[in-house]
């Protein structure tokens, strides 16, 4: 009984600290129309760090990318970021979470990048 | 940042007295952006300050002077303008743009006046369009730029080719080559033709060039634009 119960503790502690490491590592992804320009594109990057909530940005011209890193337990609405780019003088064609981590996320489209030259 | 020192300075003062042409810059600027341009040539200086009050509006404030190539008109603008984006049509792999754009101006010129009366000022008005493609290896443009005042005008109309030897990404420089046609009606019979080098980065952008036409051969220029 003892036992079952260190486990489930142990069991509980566990799902607490994986929840915790997917919250920190949320990622909001964003397939942005019309990036060609870095000296245009860089409107998108002041926009987004303006954000409170923002703790870092990402942008792709090469795979139409914009991505950006959430501080712990933080959040920006769809339609905020939607009207940001739009701002910025761009259209947002799709807005997804991912768990995957801003890093990997650029190690990920460089090699990409990379493997297609 | 020490201010510039007297030999410093006399040289820049002699870079920017031998740059040439004008280099119109670019419209594209973002709500709540703010871009300072500033160009060169010896027929020509301008100076810009441009921000982005909405998505498909920006206002700017700016100084120019033209000269004639026989040196006989000196033309200073002093220019408020508003740049409206009225298309832009996103397509796979590239962006297309139509803008007007236009405003008041204060001319300053001594053919207001007179011979031997020294600079006189008038009001107008000027405005133009512009038109740009752009995709991360082709750039295509054809402006045109229009000054009223005194019962004077003058049209500056420019077209643009340039290719990028490479696709730069966003942390990247790019790089471009290319050519700039551009003729200043009223000011000029002749069409200059300008090879062009462009570099840009995410806050920074900036265009040489040395013109080849037989009016203006040798006449470089430069263009600087930063965003803030």
């Amino acid at each position: 009984m003892k036992r079952t119960t260190c486990l489930s503790i142990a069991s509980a502690l566990l799902l607490a600290l994986s929840a915790s490491l997917a919250q920190a590592a949320t990622t909001i992804r964003m397939q942005v129309d019309g990036l060609v320009c870095a000296f245009c594109g860089s409107a998108i990057e002041k926009k987004l760090r303006s954000h409170a909530a923002t703790d870092d940005v990402l942008v792709s011209l090469e795979h139409k990318v914009v991505a950006l890193s959430l501080k712990d337990g933080q959040d920006i609405a769809d339609d905020t970021l939607r009207s940001q780019i739009t701002d910025a003088g761009y259209q947002v064609k799709k807005i997804e979470r991912v768990s995957q981590s801003l890093d990997s996320l650029r190690a990920e489209l460089k090699g990409k990048a990379h493997g297609g030259r | 940042m020490t201010s510039l020192t007297g030999r410093w300075r006399r040289c820049a003062l002699a870079i920017a007295a031998a740059l040439p042409l004008p280099a119109s810059a670019g419209f594209f600027i973002p709500r709540d952006v703010t871009m300072f341009m500033f160009s060169a040539s010896p027929d020509s200086q301008m100076a810009d300050i441009a921000h982005g009050v909405r998505a498909d509006l920006a206002l700017s404030a700016g100084q120019s002077r033209y000269r004639s190539d026989d040196r006989r008109i000196d033309r200073h603008y002093t220019t408020l303008q508003g740049s409206w984006l009225i298309h832009r049509d996103y397509g796979v792999d590239g962006i297309t743009n139509l803008y007007l754009f236009g405003g008041p101006l204060l001319a300053r010129s001594s053919e207001f006046s007179g011979a031997g009366s020294g600079d006189d000022t008038r009001a107008g008005l000027h405005g133009g369009f512009w038109a740009d493609h752009e995709t991360r290896r082709i750039y295509g443009r054809l402006s045109t730029h229009t000054y009223l005042a005194g019962g004077r005008s003058q049209t500056v109309t420019t077209a643009q080719g340039l290719w990028a030897p490479y696709a730069a990404d966003y942390e990247d420089i790019a790089t471009w080559l290319g050519l700039q046609l551009e003729r200043r009606s009223g000011l000029t019979d002749a069409t200059q033709v300008t090879p062009l080098l462009r570099l840009f980065q995410r806050r920074w952008w900036v265009d040489v060039g040395v013109s080849v036409n037989r009016e203006h051969r040798g006449d470089a220029f430069v263009n600087l634009m930063l965003l803030f």
